[in-house]
């Protein structure tokens, strides 16, 4: 028998008012697993975070985490999870010290342990230099990390992130990954993280994919893109319509419109490239990449993230 | 337990921290009371016939402890909904421990803040002539704090059902000026007009200037300015009103639907599809995952 799922939802929704944030969410998160949330902003990623967490209660359907149901036994799903918010919980005038403090003051953690906590997420997160600084002098990546170490400090079986990489420049986006993936491994913590950046949920072990309260894809990140096809053919250009009808013709497969001009997903690309040279002639750059899951998102809502 | 005790020393700590690196609150502290006591005081002075021995600045200088803990607390009230959006109550709502635990340990926080900020005013009671006995010091200090706890406890509630700061200019002026005003801090309660009357009686800070009053001008012959309560009724409103309050700033914190629930206002949650006890596997829907799947049409809440 299969271990007990870490997060068991079915038919979960949230209304505000006529609103429906949340349509009816289903899926299941199995222990040790890093669960990708991903779609656009308004999707109801974080609404559905902050019902996962307790914050917010559902309009309808169910959520156990750990085992238990998020609305009937609220304080023991709180034993069990860690949870970092989009916004900064810091406190801007507290060292970074004093801030993970708070929070093991608050688990009631005993003193030594406390200390030993701190010292391992702050070397774990490379803060360790940056101890006994205020917070306000730190930067958004260095913030970011800090939130990430106050979360995970009481060593939570079940950690929420709701967009970790947020307003981050790449370099800190990718050490932010990188952190979330060692902790996984060392720890074997379950991860649920959202992000409207589609291409960086690649490392990923499965991700669904949200739009308009509504999950419209699940699976593995290789496996939602192989399903589009092994290969991407990009047509670059400035005049993707001139160039709609051309592609069509010479491919026989539907072009799909793209921010660089138009892209078509084919298994092999060496067998289709060729049919597609002339158009270098007309002024159009092609060129062969491998799927994103961008293109996934695009492929089942029909528009591009941007647009939504 | 242990993990009560705990949440209210971090919050008590985090507090006190930051209340010390503030330089511009401390200066605050200072500034507005002995801006009363001075213009404010010295005018009425004037005006004011003594029938006793109390001059009207010592008579004030209690009003002026109500003030500075009147405007501390509410000064951490607001700044409680701005923890509750995006700073440390946050962790505390998600940490397993029941609401009221944030609302007492931020209530706790706000008084000891009230309490300190007055206590730094100390020194005023013998600037002014005033000669307490050191018991008559320590009833000061209860009534302070008693005093604290009970605006604290009304700026939690404010504070549960805030959404932004931005409103603190209302706050301001249909709150902390008329409870200023109505509360005896000024003048004694029994000489405002009678239709005025309800609303002193309602007014917390009444009770708790009051209460710092007789430690204050005992032993003196006070004539028309004097207290208007007995200390055993003070006390027993001060502590009744923080009970109430706390009670009821643990019900509405936290999240807005809580309150529907309470007063029974929403429905039952719908259950829609139940989760099968123990948990299905989904293979079903990642076979299918890379096609929309056809969603179920989202049914009304029923």
């Amino acid at each position: 028998m299969a271990a007990a799922p870490a997060i068991a939802v079915a038919g979960l929704g949230r209304d505000y008012g006529r609103v429906r944030a949340v349509d009816a969410i289903d899926l299941e998160v199995q222990p040790g697993e890093f669960f990708g949330f991903l779609g656009p902003n308004g999707a109801g990623k974080t609404t559905t975070i902050r019902m996962l967490t307790t914050l917010l209660s559902p309009s309808r359907g169910e959520a156990r985490v750990a085992g238990s149901d998020v609305v009937d036994d609220a304080l023991a799903v709180r034993r069990q999870i860690g949870v970092v918010f989009q916004e900064t919980t810091l406190d801007l005038d507290l060292t970074a010290e004093e801030n993970l403090r708070f929070c093991t003051r608050l688990y009631g953690l005993s003193r030594r342990e406390s200390k030993a906590r701190i010292d391992e997420a702050l070397r774990l997160f490379g803060l360790s230099e940056r101890r006994h600084a205020r917070v306000r002098s730190f930067s958004g990546g260095m913030r970011r990390a800090l939130d990430l170490a106050r979360g995970i400090l009481h060593r939570p079986s079940i950690v929420f992130l709701d967009e970790p990489t947020l307003g981050l420049d790449p370099g800190q986006r990718r050490r932010i990954w990188a952190f979330l993936q060692k902790l996984v491994a060392e720890h074997g913590t379950t991860l649920f993280l959202t992000t409207h950046y589609l291409e960086e949920a690649d490392p990923c072990d499965r991700v669904a994919i949200v739009d308009h309260g509504q999950i419209v894809a699940l699976g593995q990140p290789d496996e939602l893109k192989r399903n589009l096809g092994r290969d991407r053919i990009d047509v670059r250009t400035e005049r993707p319509d001139v160039f709609l009808a051309s592609v069509r013709e010479l491919t026989g497969l539907e072009p799909q419109r793209a921010q660089h001009g138009l892209s078509v997903f084919v298994d092999d690309a060496a067998t289709v490239l060729p049919k597609l040279l002339p158009l270098t002639a007309q002024g159009a750059e092609v060129g062969v990449t491998r799927p994103t899951l961008e293109d996934v998102f695009v492929d089942l809502t029909g528009r591009s993230r941007e647009a939504a | 337990m242990s993990g009560i005790v705990g949440a209210i020393v971090a919050v008590v700590v985090r507090e006190l921290t930051r209340f010390q690196r503030q330089r511009g609150r401390l200066v605050a502290t200072f500034a507005r009371p002995l801006l009363w006591l001075i213009v404010i005081g010295a005018g009425f002075e004037k005006l004011v016939p003594t029938e006793g021995t109390v001059s009207y600045k010592q008579f004030l200088l209690p009003g002026l402890y109500g003030m500075v803990v009147l405007f501390s607390t509410m000064l951490t009230a607001l700044a409680t909904v701005h923890d509750r959006e995006f700073g440390p109550i946050r962790m505390l709502l998600v940490a397993p421990l029941p609401r009221f635990v944030a609302v007492i340990a931020k209530t706790i926080s706000s008084a000891l803040l009230g309490v300190i900020q007055a206590v730094l005013l100390f020194p005023l009671i013998w600037i002014l002539g005033l000669r307490p006995s050191l018991g008559a010091l320590l009833e000061l200090l209860g009534a302070i704090a008693l005093a604290s706890f009970a605006l604290g406890s009304l700026g939690m509630v404010i504070a549960s059902r805030l959404r932004s700061i931005e409103n603190f200019a209302g706050i301001m002026n249909f709150l902390m000026f008329p409870m200023f005003f109505l509360s005896s801090a000024l003048y004694p309660a029994s000489l405002l007009p009678g239709f005025l009357q309800p609303l002193v009686r309602a007014d917390p800070l009444t009770y708790g200037i009051d209460l710092m009053r007789h430690p204050l001008l005992r032993g003196l012959y006070p004539g028309n300015l004097g207290t208007d309560y007995t200390i055993s009724f003070d006390v027993l409103v001060l502590v009744l009103v923080a009970a109430v309050l706390i009670a009821l700033a643990s019900l509405l914190f936290g999240e807005e639907e809580h309150l529907g629930r309470i007063l029974l206002v929403e429905p039952p949650r719908p259950r829609g599809r139940r989760l099968p006890r123990p948990a299905l596997g989904f293979g079903r829907r990642e076979s299918t995952a890379a096609k929309p799947v056809p969603f179920r049409e989202a049914s009304p809440a029923d």
